[in-house]
């Protein structure tokens, strides 16, 4: 069987070989935090020590236990985050590493290229999101005895999901702009503070609470949270519908704007001015 | 003496002019603000007043250690890739001279910056916290300051001499902030944190800034916390001197790699 054609991917079986490669390739090329320290320390240490902090501030402010909204939504954002620190530096480095433009030349399709950037930090990120969840179970009890779990997987997938359809679609500006960081600290600041996470979103005006309609993690963090007080994916249908929606819409606008890239570089011979 | 400021001022300069940039304005920006607001808005759902106040001045120092570690950690590896640290060992000047200088520039603009996210405390808060013993407060700062740059210098020749490796401050950042209590006093961690926090200067530095910003202490306290912060601090300076000298050692021995 042949894994990579060079007359592109013909077969759907060759297409499935090439889009498994180009992510695994790119996943252990592209991710520079896949060694154990720096993998420890994003996956481990930086969500539960989120966690941690967020609740001894609460605990401190108000002289009880954080409640458990608000220990979700700061456990959550750990899959935008860890989606957000691989992909978008998956997109940077594609390009010093020099392979961006071998990829411009080559007939691989593209939207295969696209989204196996993010293929393998999906699960990466829902690992993040699963650590941080046993973590507020553990160090803070959180109380999870009326959790529905069907409907807590099917929103934390959701949301990882989301979020890695809003890296990839972030990601195409580092490809544009040459630091990767700048991408990062807003897209991470951007769901912290306007999800939902920790400010309830009524307290937030209407414009950044429009903005935070359209980030992911919004409306699935909402069905996490009343998964875990019992609800059901029936009951979650519009809410989970919401994610997918903003997730569709990242994947479409983004692999738009990727191919609006490689247009410009091609004709104007840079990828940035 | 002359040459050494004139090396500490050139360092400063050249890290200056590496820092002070949009770029990192904005990531800082973006990336501090959003932290600091959702923290204040935290810690102003309760009945306490002073945890907010304790808040707003923490987010000064807390947005000086997340920014000033992040950079620092690859003082020397920035150096290394930027093919100057040869440079930098050939010169005349003691290496962790020049570091300082650099740690000393990344301090002051993200210092500016943690000020402007202290205003944003203030603002979620809707007015300035009070502060009970003002002189003390005043005094206290630039303590907490040594204290926290002294720990962030700490990263610079560490993260080089253990191979650093990206992503690695990433729990080190959290980490320093849960320990030192930048936005909580450090009494309320559990006694065996508390005790590991007490090896830091940030937290006694820490805890008595915020003695002095809730009147909760006296003066004799205030000024046994300014005490250990500054020999901790400078213990820490000698450390990471240390461990400059060792880097430096190793890039003679192996070359830069």
């Amino acid at each position: 069987m042949k894994l990579l054609s060079s007359e592109g991917a013909t077969t759907p079986l060759v297409a499935v070989s090439n889009f498994a490669v180009q992510s695994h390739l790119s996943f252990r090329g592209l991710f520079l935090w896949l060694n154990p320290w720096a993998y420890a320390s994003n996956m481990f240490a930086a969500p539960v020590l989120n966690v941690v902090l967020f609740a001894l501030v609460a605990r401190y402010a108000t002289g009880e236990d954080p409640d458990a909204g608000l220990v979700l939504g700061v456990a959550m954002l750990a899959v935008p985050t860890m989606a957000n620190g691989g992909i978008l530096q998956s997109f940077t480095y594609e390009r010093s590493f020099g392979t961006l433009s071998v990829l411009f030349v080559s007939p691989a399709s593209r939207a295969a290229a696209y989204f196996s950037r993010g293929a393998l930090h999906l699960p990466n990120a829902l690992l993040a999101g699963v650590v941080s969840l046993a973590a507020a179970m553990v160090v803070l009890q959180l109380d999870v005895s009326e959790a529905r779990w069907d409907a807590v997987l099917a929103a934390l997938v959701l949301v990882g999901t989301s979020s890695v359809a809003f890296a990839l679609a972030v990601g195409n500006f580092a490809l544009w702009f040459r630091n990767w960081l700048v991408l990062y600290g807003a897209s991470n600041g951007a769901v912290l503070a306007l999800s939902g996470a920790v400010i309830p979103r009524e307290e937030l005006p209407a414009l950044l609470r429009a903005v935070g309609e359209a980030l992911p993690m919004t409306h699935g963090l909402e069905a996490l949270r009343r998964a875990i007080g019992g609800a059901t994916v029936v009951d979650l249908g519009g809410l989970l519908a919401a994610e997918v929606f903003v997730a569709g819409g990242y994947a479409l606008v983004g692999i738009v704007i990727y191919r609006w890239i490689e247009r410009r570089a091609r004709r104007e011979g840079a990828l940035d001015d | 003496m002359t040459a050494m400021l004139t090396a500490l001022r050139g360092a400063f300069g050249q890290h200056w002019q590496h820092t002070a940039r949009p770029s990192e304005l904005l990531f800082n920006s973006l990336n501090q603000v959003a932290l600091v607001v959702t923290l204040g808005w935290v810690a102003s759902r309760g009945v306490d007043e002073s945890a907010v106040g304790v808040v707003a001045v923490g987010v000064v120092l807390l947005v000086l250690w997340r920014a000033a570690v992040f950079q620092l950690g690859f003082l020397v590896m920035d150096a290394n890739n930027s093919g100057t640290l040869e440079m930098e060992i050939i010169a005349r000047a003691p290496v962790a001279l020049l570091m300082l200088g650099k740690t000393l520039a990344a301090a002051s603009f993200y210092g500016a910056l943690g000020l402007g996210a202290a205003v944003a405390v203030v603002l979620v808060k809707g007015g300035a916290p009070e502060v009970a013993r003002a002189g003390w407060f005043a005094a206290g700062v630039p303590v907490a300051i040594v204290a926290v740059v002294s720990l962030a210098f700490l990263f610079g020749p560490l993260t080089f001499v253990v191979g650093g490796k990206p992503g690695f401050f990433n729990a080190i950042i959290p980490a320093g902030i849960v320990l030192s209590g930048f936005v909580h006093p450090v009494g309320i961690l559990p006694a065996p944190v508390e005790a590991l926090a007490r090896l830091l200067p940030t937290a006694w530095a820490m805890e008595a800034l915020q003695f002095a910003l809730t009147g909760e202490a006296g003066g004799w306290r205030i000024a046994l916390g300014w005490s250990v912060a500054l020999l901790l601090a400078v213990a820490t300076l000698a450390f990471s001197a240390w461990l400059v000298a060792i880097a430096e050692r190793r890039v003679r021995q192996v070359g830069l790699t």
